[in-house]
């Protein structure tokens, strides 16, 4: 056909609007959930109160542990004409922020890949211990007191001497690893419950040193109500990933909001950030540095944070 | 929370409770996991109502905290998957291509959650690419990537479908 003749080319966007409702035509007015839901109104509300108490019970405790801090101490030091025994400190409750609180073996055709920090959850994520077999879990190790609702109905049996419970669902066990304090495992592409069994006897609380951070970010890549709160860093194998995880609040059972770290090995570089190469995805931002092995990555939930986080990231060395 | 404002909360969330249930459905097509999510959305929303009421367009504020937490629901979410009943999933609808439908309905549940979510802000519910933007707190940009990715996997899934199915039709009936 001659080109002056040819039908003028829709935008793209037209095109995937015009393509995207045919596709999902078949979907339409089947959006009506029948009645009634099983949605509570009085117990969204009861749970809204249960929290906003924990949350200022949890600030007015933390108030007075900072200041009994400051207030002993110096009454104390001013009282005593000797050197003054080492103040006390008040216990922070949960883990170390940025230190791995538990250690992990191989147990049930399952290695250790991935562990991430936290003050009040830490998750080691794992992989196959057989390269060739596609199976992964997750260890969720809580804070005393910071558990989701547990269901009990299917005892397991004890691990480490205390009580266990089997989930409803998948391959999944919680156990209880110190008083009121729980951590759940979950396999994917397993079935054998013995098998996470076998991975929850395999962690131990053995707090470790902090984890080693081998970048600094700018403070003023990211909103002051920002805060360090975790580390990822892999265990030795084909990969190698750290980074940093900030919030506003710790997290619980949601996902860090914003996460900046470095890996390897790179991938393929298809743009340019602030004109160093990079790879530019809806999820991340990866930059490559020049004459670097490892490439910087940032997640979260704006394209124009991960850029500014990428490119506020330096290395120690 | 202060009584009137508590007042406030349960009028707003009693009006729109349907809408809040539609959305819910149309990003995970599961009814039991749908009202989950609506529930943590109101009770997020009891919690914040002070900031919520201050925000300039509290649909949108609200519709935010429900897409945020399906997709946080999307990639730690198993703890709140349990099913209580053991009721059938979904009670077909009469009068509609059902046999599509199913195909259609698995191979969206199988795209990305964060690609499932755009398909379905845009082309369920109808919303302007802006609005996805904001929804998702992206750029519009990202918006549209993530749309024509969906739709990549979506044909592809779709593709493979239909030729199982046509497998399927030639194994039950032999070639002719």
């Amino acid at each position: 056909m001659d080109p002056v003749e040819r039908a003028p080319r829709r935008p793209a966007d037209a095109r995937f609007q015009l393509s995207g409702a045919r596709l999902l035509e078949p979907l339409r007015g089947d959006d009506h959930p029948g009645d009634p839901g099983r949605i509570d109104l009085n117990r969204a509300i009861r749970a809204g109160r249960r929290r906003v108490r924990v949350r200022r019970l949890t600030t007015a405790a933390a108030a007075v542990a900072a200041t009994l801090a400051v207030i002993i101490p110096t009454t104390v030091l001013a009282n005593l004409p000797h050197p003054a025994p080492p103040a006390v400190q008040a216990p922070e409750p949960g883990f170390e922020v940025l230190s791995r609180a538990f250690t992990v073996g191989s147990a049930g055709g399952f290695t250790p890949d991935r562990y991430e920090t936290g003050r009040l959850r830490q998750r080691i994520t794992l992989r196959s211990a057989d390269p060739a077999r596609h199976v992964t879990g997750v260890i969720t190790m809580y804070a005393a007191g910071r558990h989701p609702t547990l269901p009990t109905s299917q005892p397991a049996p004890p691990v480490a001497g205390r009580q266990a419970y089997w989930l409803p669902e998948g391959t999944s066990l919680a156990w209880e690893w110190a008083p009121d304090a729980w951590g759940t495992v979950t396999l994917s592409g397993v079935s054998e419950r013995v098998l996470a069994h076998r991975v929850a006897q395999s962690v131990l609380p053995q707090p470790g040193p902090p984890v080693t951070v081998p970048f600094t970010v700018a403070q003023d890549a990211l909103d002051g109500r920002y805060r360090v709160v975790g580390a990822r860093s892999t265990y030795p194998g084909k990969t190698s990933q750290t980074s940093l995880l900030y919030d506003t609040q710790d997290p619980v059972d949601g996902e860090p909001v914003v996460e900046v770290g470095v890996r390897r090995p790179r991938p393929s570089a298809d743009t340019t950030v602030g004109g160093v190469p990079a790879v530019v995805t809806g999820a991340e931002v990866v930059l490559l540095p020049p004459g670097r092995e490892d490439a910087v990555f940032a997640k979260a939930q704006q394209e124009r944070t991960m850029r500014a986080l990428v490119q506020a990231l330096q290395f120690n060395s | 929370m202060r009584p009137d404002e508590e007042r406030d909360y349960v009028a707003y969330v009693t009006a729109r409770l349907p809408v809040l249930r539609r959305l819910s459905y149309n990003l995970c097509r599961d009814e039991h996991r749908a009202d989950d999510l609506v529930q943590t959305t109101i009770t997020r929303l009891y919690i914040h109502w002070g900031r919520a009421k201050e925000a300039g367009d509290l649909h949108r504020y609200v519709d935010k905290m429900l897409v945020r937490a399906f997709l946080n629901d999307q990639r730690l979410g198993w703890w709140t998957r349990v099913r209580l009943t053991s009721r059938p999933k979904e009670l077909p609808v009469a009068g509609t291509d059902l046999e599509t439908k199913a195909v259609v309905q698995a191979a969206l549940a199988q795209v990305p959650p964060r690609q499932r979510a755009v398909l379905v802000l845009r082309f369920l519910c109808d919303l302007p690419v802006v609005e996805v933007a904001e929804l998702l707190g992206c750029s519009q940009g990202n918006v549209k990537s993530q749309t024509a990715r969906g739709l990549t996997r979506l044909r592809e899934l779709l593709g493979r479908d239909e030729s199982r199915m046509d497998e399927e039709k030639v194994a039950r009936h032999g070639s002719r």
